[in-house]
């Protein structure tokens, strides 16, 4: 029954949304008071029968109808783009870049000012309209215009921006006119940041590869060339190589090759299971500590191994926060044992062969 | 070379004083205070973009403002529709001197047009016709501008705002003035084909409001009659058209006398209150082509003007 009055709500949504005008127009606070002028003026003018009133109420009627012509042009011919800056977290503010394109500016047209650009809501949002995409371009001299705006994820996983509505109050300030645009962005969203537990801090002693773990090399010989990522020092970029592929590398020795660590997920499968987003949370954030200690992570959900020699730390998070417990199987099996397993309170029992840490509905972690 | 800030203190300012022209004949009253005004806004046009108001400036103008509406109280009970004016102008003048952004321009253009619109009572036709030919593309540029200004002080950057008070004017002025013109004609031509009949007696001409020179009362001390005999011309209908100068049967003009003399002035009965009795079945439709000149308008008889009529 429940599910019948989303998918009625959802389609009614939709059927309102597609219903709407191609431009929709609402006074601002000072249009309201304006907005009463033609009436009132043509009242008087009709109940006066004052010709003088009459020509008012037209200038009135006139300035609506040029109001309408220039807000039209300001709103023609703008294209958006929409770039994730950083990482989107859930819970956290995450930053969009916002870029503007007149595709109609040619050199020594007026700026464009007061531009509006606003995710609309979603059927299912309930966030208040703050933690939705709110960029505002005060003015565009240029073709284009980038600006920075923040929007708010309530859960992880992959989600979409809902469709964009540029709006503009220009040229009087007392409409507000808007349209919608064709507009399409998904964004991976990261679970949410939480601190990480004193026992998960250091990965050593913990997994069974503890040793290799604490290797940290037998030498100056070369190693080999890979990826920077944003933990590499600036002074391990190899400057030729990196000219050579148009992308930085950096210079990985012997003595510098970074020691592995290995963590495990396991949740309880085919649940919507409050432990089972802490061990994600948990698990997110302990690979960015570790990351960031400077061990190559490699991670294992159930079976599937992401190895740190073919995955970037971002790729294995993006993993993590793709992953849905209702889709969620494994074969005990096969466990790896070479790997920190984090599982869920109430979920998967793993023997004490298995380094593991249970991960209750409160994010308190323990143990095994 | 001509800014947004020139253009914006020019036409706001330009809106303020046609508004204020409009009406100034309308009494001597509203001709002084609408002087003062003018000078007002002419002397702190300058500082029309300060942002920050000194303590002495503020308290000196809400002062004023507050003596201002104590006066326009105190004139209410002689002349109302000169203190709904005066009112006017005390908000423009308010809003003006301690101008803080956007929302007073706003208030300042919405209480020039209300004075605009009440000047068509006052200003005869072709005059007003004149000051609605500098007001309507005034008003639109001011709004534009106002606009344009207004976005950058909503930011709270003050190298923004005075970034784009700087900026050079904006391409398409003259358009905006003759689009405004233009569509003002249109406009007119479209509402022009309304019926024109009184349903509301209460918004009805000299009903609401008094006429222009026709008030409630009469001091004999300030504006009394000159010549006091019953030969006196104080009310002259001239017919438009000079070849149909001796057809007017059955023109009549309502008028109206002040009744009551409290032994220094002479006032109305209904007060502010303009009454017309509804027309009487054979009574035909206001006659077309006639202009009624009130010769002495404060002698306390005079001429209701939209009431001429046929019988």
């Amino acid at each position: 029954m429940r599910a019948r009055i989303l998918t009625a709500r959802k389609w009614l949504f939709e059927v309102v949304r597609r219903l709407r005008p191609p431009r929709r127009i609402f006074p601002t606070k000072a249009g309201w008071v304006a907005f009463f002028a033609p009436f009132v003026l043509g009242m008087a003018a009709i109940n006066a029968g004052n010709n003088l009133l009459f020509l008012l109420l037209g200038a009135c009627l006139g300035a609506i109808v040029i109001s309408g012509i220039m807000s039209e042009r300001a709103l023609r011919g703008i294209k958006i783009g929409v770039q994730l800056l950083g990482n989107a977290r859930a819970g956290q503010n995450s930053r969009f870049g916002i870029q503007i394109e007149r595709k109609l500016f040619k050199p020594g047209d007026n700026p464009s000012f007061g531009l509006v650009i606003r995710e609309e809501r979603g059927w299912t949002d309930r966030l208040s309209h703050s933690n939705l995409l709110t960029a505002v371009f005060p003015r565009i001299e240029d073709k284009h215009e980038t600006v920075v705006a923040s929007r708010t994820f309530s859960s992880r996983g992959l989600k979409k921006l809902n469709s964009l509505e540029l709006s503009t109050i220009y040229p009087f300030g007392l409409l507000t006119k808007s349209k919608s645009l064709q507009f399409e962005h998904r964004v991976i969203v990261w679970p949410q940041a939480v601190d990480v537990p004193d026992i998960l801090a250091a990965p050593a002693g913990k997994s069974k590869k503890a040793g290799r773990t604490q290797l940290q090399g037998q030498g100056d010989d070369l190693y080999g060339l890979r990826e920077k990522t944003e933990f590499d020092a600036p002074n391990r970029v190899h400057a030729k190589r990196s000219q050579t592929l148009g992308r930085d590398v950096v210079v990985e020795r012997e003595k510098q090759e970074r020691p592995q660590a290995w963590l495990g997920v396991l949740l309880k499968a085919k649940a919507s299971h409050e432990p089972n987003e802490r061990v994600l949370e948990i698990a997110c954030e302990t690979i960015l500590h570790w990351a960031k200690s400077g061990y190559r992570v490699g991670l294992y959900i159930g079976n599937k191994r992401f190895s740190p020699a073919v995955y970037q730390t971002e790729q294995l998070l993006d993993e993590i926060a793709l992953l849905t417990p209702e889709t969620f199987s494994c074969s005990r099996d096969n466990l790896a044992h070479d790997c920190l397993w984090l599982l869920p309170a109430q979920g998967p029992v793993l023997s004490e062969e298995y380094d593991a840490c249970v991960v209750s509905a409160e994010g308190a972690v323990s143990l095994c | 070379m001509l800014t947004v800030r020139r253009v914006h203190e020019v036409s706001l300012t330009g809106v303020a004083c046609l508004g204020v022209v409009g009406i100034m004949s309308g009494s001597t009253f509203l001709l002084s205070a609408g002087a003062g005004l003018i000078t007002i806004m002419m002397f702190f046009v300058r500082f029309l973009y300060e942002r920050i108001h000194g303590r002495v400036k503020t308290i000196t103008v809400h002062v004023l403002t507050v003596a201002g509406l104590v006066l326009a109280i105190s004139l209410f009970k002689t002349s109302r529709i000169d203190s709904v004016l005066f009112v006017l102008m005390l908000g423009i003048f308010n809003r003006y001197v301690l101008r803080a952004g956007r929302r007073d321009d706003f208030f300042v253009l919405v209480s020039a047009s209300i004075l605009f619109a009440a000047a068509t009572t006052v200003t005869p036709g072709f005059e007003f016709a004149v000051l609605l030919f500098v007001f309507v593309p005034s008003l639109l540029m001011a709004m534009w501008m106002s606009t344009i200004i207004g976005i950058s002080e909503e930011s709270r950057d003050e190298h923004a705002y005075q970034a784009v008070l700087k900026l050079p004017r904006p391409r398409g002025l003259r358009k905006l003035a003759a689009a405004g013109l233009v569509f003002t004609g249109l406009g007119f031509t479209a509402v022009s084909i309304l019926p024109r009949f009184t349903f509301l007696p209460m918004l009805g001409a000299g009903a609401f409001v008094q006429f222009g020179g026709v008030p409630d009362s009469m001091s004999l001390t300030t504006g009394g009659v000159s010549g006091q005999s019953d030969t006196q011309v104080v009310v002259r209908v001239e017919h438009l058209s000079e070849s149909e100068q001796d057809q007017l049967p059955g023109l009549y003009a309502r008028m109206y006398a002040l009744d009551e003399f409290d032994g220094k002035s002479w006032s109305n009965q209904v007060r502010g209150v303009f009454r017309h009795p509804a027309p009487t079945k054979n009574q035909r439709d206001p006659t077309q082509g006639v202009r009624v000149v009130v010769k002495r308008p404060r002698i306390g008889v005079a001429a209701a003007v939209p009431h001429l009529g046929r019988q």
